[in-house]
């Protein structure tokens, strides 16, 4: 094992960087040292409307925060300098967050009603945001106090005879302003509030039509060059908006508003709705009207790659380990030449036991006896043997062993270890990779990062994330029992008598998706990363199509090679019914009677590889 | 009922009790009493009226309302309590047989004694030991309404053992705001949330919330010797996520009110707070009046209803210690 950067954390006694796995929402200053700027990011710089669909943890309040002008202006990058200067793009946060859809009081309205509610509340929140940029783009816009007081004190003449025209004298400052707003926004505690409000008429209109008509005088009265600017309206959190809700969005994206483009956040399968306001007129996808945009990434790609070195760079700095080539390979060090899965399982089982033909026996002596003899016949073409044979059964064989080898005494093996592993485990998920760290860190203070180290602490990470996993909300005790029933027989494909070819991937049936328990369960676990999917079905639905796979997290728990691979085993109710017992899921199942339903599944595998 | 008002409301002079001290100082004390209790499945539910009636009998000066819930009137220890109250001579009143709204029967209740009592102080108690959520954080608001600064009003809680059973998980649709109102683009966001036995319900009101700056409390001591070593047992994963986590001592209302409050005022100078209570129901209690008292943008407290599953029997809850309290008074 080459030098580790953890051992100098050896004896730390500080407090944990990576122990806040969430997006903090610091000052400007810091929130851009806390962000990795990916292709996706500046790929969001554009004049479509956009629905940003990420898992929990995904990155979307970072990647919207930063979005902003205010934030946009303290990133170190040249792009980002250039859209500051020309007022390219200008963001503003608004954010969906479940305080603010409760506290709206249009929960038991008719919901012509409560549409008016989210009308009011959203243009509040939208102007205030507005309003909070604005005072940015003038700070950067006017070197000269004076003539920066000035174009402020024009603009607030010119929004408030816009949008208060009643009020005077008008506001002074955008502060002044920004707190009308808010005294309009805590104001409203009944329909009758919202239609006697003052500003009822200006407020309640369609989402960001007050602002549209904003934009449209702003230029002429703080003289600056807009013409060509975005204005990019960040709504985070937009999993919380019911339906209702949902289409006073749709209806804005339907009517191209530029130059406002629209950048929702929201988990998958929350933008459930494609209808507007009008009846009968429905957004469209693709291009037309908005486009979905996956935000998780792949754990091998690039962007993937240097996030979780930039995260470990300026996380570690904090606890004064300040170097260039901060990687996360350098921080848990590297085994062997390539770091590969070859070189942890030498490391264990020694030179000999690694060579190829020793593997390629313990391959022919893990299988059926009918690929044994495949085996044999094609011994004599050791290219052909290599190809078939060596190189897709490795990963099984080699985490078969380190299994068997972890169970005798108190013997760990090394395996789920090292870079690539735990970026795997984290299966592209920040906050993920995050959690780990925060783990990993806390043993390197008092341990050595050893790969057994490393292994103790991703198992039993891995160990507690699968039984958190019933906690989550809804169907948690139902996702939960898919995962076990699942795992379980691919854990029994790899460790069983015949080894089989199998990952972690899994397919599920037309039946299984027609219960809606499951759908549900499924959902949930992809928005919560626990199950990934091929892209289409990240965007729209699970289908018998699908490809579905549990994440690495829980192949670490189940013991699996962490890769899809061969002809998943498809997930499928016993005799297409269910016995005894039919779903429901309001009120909700009990605990027993969710273990009834899981029971009637079966996952039958078809060992057709050649 | 969800507390979304332009109501202000203030805790006068809130002070602590023990249920012994207060009985053996209100024997000396002339003042009109209005005593509000339920019945209830939980054998609890009467343990309150059992210690106070040999004390305090019916009377002019001292009143009872006992209300009877309207459900799971033939289960576990209901016929029991009904039957107890019956023998004191307490009718047990069922609102909705008289076609009235529980809160509204207990208002009426205060009124018609505040009115009756001419200038004698009124003093009003309230076992809210095996109230629903929906009631106890409710009456302080509603009763506060109908007496004057001279009267008091108690709030008493008799400690129960609650038996081992499944507590379905929850979602986003059984949050509501119960108090208070969020800021339009609050700065941090601190999340505090107060644990309890549920491990798999907090997990999901964890998972729903996603907290950024996570703030974590419980009880302690909690009414059995080994209730804080298993809160910490069954929330490890969100205590290990929490950026602060502090205990408070139930019995002593006023300063679990005060040391809950303390914790809001610190963090509401970053931006809002939410708090989202569970556990025992003198914190519940204390965290729903936190945003009201304080009566500013920015805190917000949660209620997340329990779900009622199909499978859903009552359950038994024993009362395991002596009842404690607090009273406050209306301000002038």
């Amino acid at each position: 094992m080459s030098n580790r950067l953890s051992d100098k954390l050896f004896g730390y006694t500080g407090p944990n960087p990576f122990h806040d796995a969430q997006f903090r929402a610091y000052n400007s200053v810091k929130s851009q040292m806390e962000f990795y700027p990916t292709s996706f990011f500046w790929s969001l710089f554009n004049e479509e409307n956009e629905i940003l669909v990420g898992t929990r943890g995904s990155g979307k309040t970072a990647l919207l925060r930063m979005l902003t002008y205010s934030n946009l202006k303290h990133l170190n990058d040249e792009t980002a300098k250039r859209y500051i200067a020309t007022w390219q793009f200008i963001g503003f946060y608004v954010p969906m967050n479940l305080e603010f859809m409760g506290a709206l009081p249009g929960q038991q309205v008719p919901p012509q009603d409560r549409v008016i509610f989210f009308q009011y509340a959203f243009n509040c929140s939208a102007i205030h945001a507005f309003l909070s940029e604005l005072r940015e783009v003038l700070d950067v816009a006017f070197s000269d106090r004076k003539l920066r007081a000035g174009a402020e004190f024009d603009l607030c003449e010119y929004l408030s005879k816009l949008w208060f025209a009643n009020i005077a004298p008008p506001p002074a400052s955008l502060s002044d302003l920004m707190g009308m707003v808010d005294r309009c926004f805590n104001s409203i505690f009944s329909l009758g509030d919202v239609k006697q409000a003052p500003e009822f008429r200006l407020l309640s209109q369609p989402i960001l039509l007050p602002i549209k008509n904003a934009i449209r005088g702003i230029e002429p009265v703080i003289k600056i060059d807009l013409s060509r600017t975005h204005w990019l309206v960040c709504i985070d959190e937009a999993e919380f908006l019911d339906e209702s809700c949902l289409r006073c969005i749709n209806t804005f994206m339907r009517a191209e508003e530029r130059p406002l483009v629209l950048k929702m956040a929201t988990l998958p399968y929350k933008h459930n709705t494609r209808a507007t306001n009008q009846p009968g007129i429905f957004v469209e996808p693709h291009g037309s009207d908005f486009n979905y945009r996956r935000i998780d990434l792949d754990h091998r790609a690039p962007d993937f790659v240097g996030l979780t070195n930039y995260v470990c760079q300026s996380r570690l700095q904090r606890c004064g380990i300040v170097a260039d080539d901060v990687t996360l390979e350098n921080f848990l060090g590297k085994e062997g030449h390539g770091d590969d899965l070859v070189d942890y399982y030498r490391a264990e089982m020694g030179d000999e036991e690694a060579l190829e033909e020793a593997v390629m026996s313990g391959i022919r002596e893990a299988l059926s006896e009918q690929r044994e003899r495949r085996i044999d016949t094609l011994s004599k073409n050791p290219v052909k043997l290599k190809h078939a044979y060596l190189k897709k059964f490795a990963p099984i064989y080699y985490v078969r062993r380190m299994r068997k080898e972890n169970s005798k005494g108190n013997r760990t093996a090394g395996w789920f270890a090292g870079a690539a592993t735990i970026r795997r485990v984290a299966d592209g998920n920040p906050r993920r990779f995050i959690q780990i760290m925060n783990s990993i860190f806390r043993v390197a203070s008092d341990n050595q990062l050893t790969p057994k180290e490393q292994h103790r602490t991703v198992t039993r990470f891995c160990m507690d994330m699968h039984t958190a996993v019933e906690g989550y909300p809804d169907f948690g005790e139902a996702l939960r029992g898919l995962i076990d029933r699942v795992g379980n027989v691919l854990q029994d494909k790899v460790h069983g008598t015949d080894m089989k070819f199998v990952g972690c991937g899994f397919g599920v049936s037309d039946d299984i998706l027609a219960n809606e328990l499951f759908l549900n369960a499924l959902q949930l676990g992809v928005a919560y990363c626990f199950i990934k999917t091929d892209e289409q079905s990240f965007l729209y639905s699970i289908t018998p199509e699908s490809s579905l796979r549990l994440s690495y997290l829980l192949g670490v728990y189940f013991w699996l090679p962490l890769r899809e691979v061969g002809e998943p085993p498809r997930l499928r109710q016993k005799s297409g019914v269910l016995p005894g017992i039919q779903p429901t899921l309001d009120p909700p199942l009990s605990r027993k009677q969710v273990q009834q339903v899981l029971g009637q599944l079966e996952l039958p595998y078809n060992d057709n590889y050649k | 009922m969800t507390i979304i008002s332009k109501r202000s409301f203030s805790l006068g002079q809130i002070t602590s009790w023990t249920h012994q001290e207060w009985l053996e100082q209100s024997e000396s004390s002339e003042k009109n009493r209005l005593m509000i209790g339920v019945s209830g499945y939980e054998s609890r539910s009467s343990d309150w009226m059992r210690k106070t009636l040999p004390v305090l009998t019916p009377s002019k000066n001292n009143t009872y309302l006992i209300l009877g819930f309207n459900d799971y009137q033939q289960d576990l220890n209901r016929p029991r309590n009904d039957e107890f109250y019956s023998e004191k001579g307490l009718s047990v009143l069922v609102s909705k047989d008289k076609g009235k709204e529980d809160l509204d029967v207990v208002k009426e209740s205060i009124i018609a004694c505040v009115a009756m009592s001419g200038e004698t102080p009124v003093e009003v108690h309230v076992d809210y030991s095996s109230m629903p959520r929906s009631w106890y954080c409710n009456l302080p608001f509603v009763l506060s309404e109908a007496v004057r600064p001279r009267d008091k009003l108690f709030f008493w809680y008799t400690p129960g053992s609650y038996p081992e059973t499944e507590y379905p998980t929850a979602g986003v649709k059984d949050f509501s705001v119960f108090s208070g109102r969020p800021s339009l683009n609050p700065g941090i966001r601190t999340h505090c949330l107060g644990l309890g036995f549920d491990r798999i319900r907090s997990h999901a009101i964890w998972s729903v919330l996603d907290p950024t700056n996570l703030v974590c409390f419980f009880a302690s001591p909690g009414t059995r010797s080994d209730y804080v070593d298993r809160v910490k047992r069954d929330n490890e994963d969100i205590l290990s996520g929490a950026n602060h986590v502090f205990a408070v001592d139930m019995r002593d209302f006023a300063h679990a009110y005060s040391r809950i409050a303390g914790v809001v005022r610190e963090f509401h100078r970053l931006g809002d707070v939410i708090l989202v209570p569970d556990g025992p129901k003198p914190l519940i209690l204390a965290s729903s009046l936190v945003p009201v008292v304080f009566g500013q943008p920015g805190i917000v407290c949660f209620h997340v209803s329990r779900r009622q599953n199909q499978q859903s029997e009552p359950v038994n809850v024993e009362p395991s210690g002596p009842a404690y309290g607090f009273s406050f008074s209306v301000p002038e």
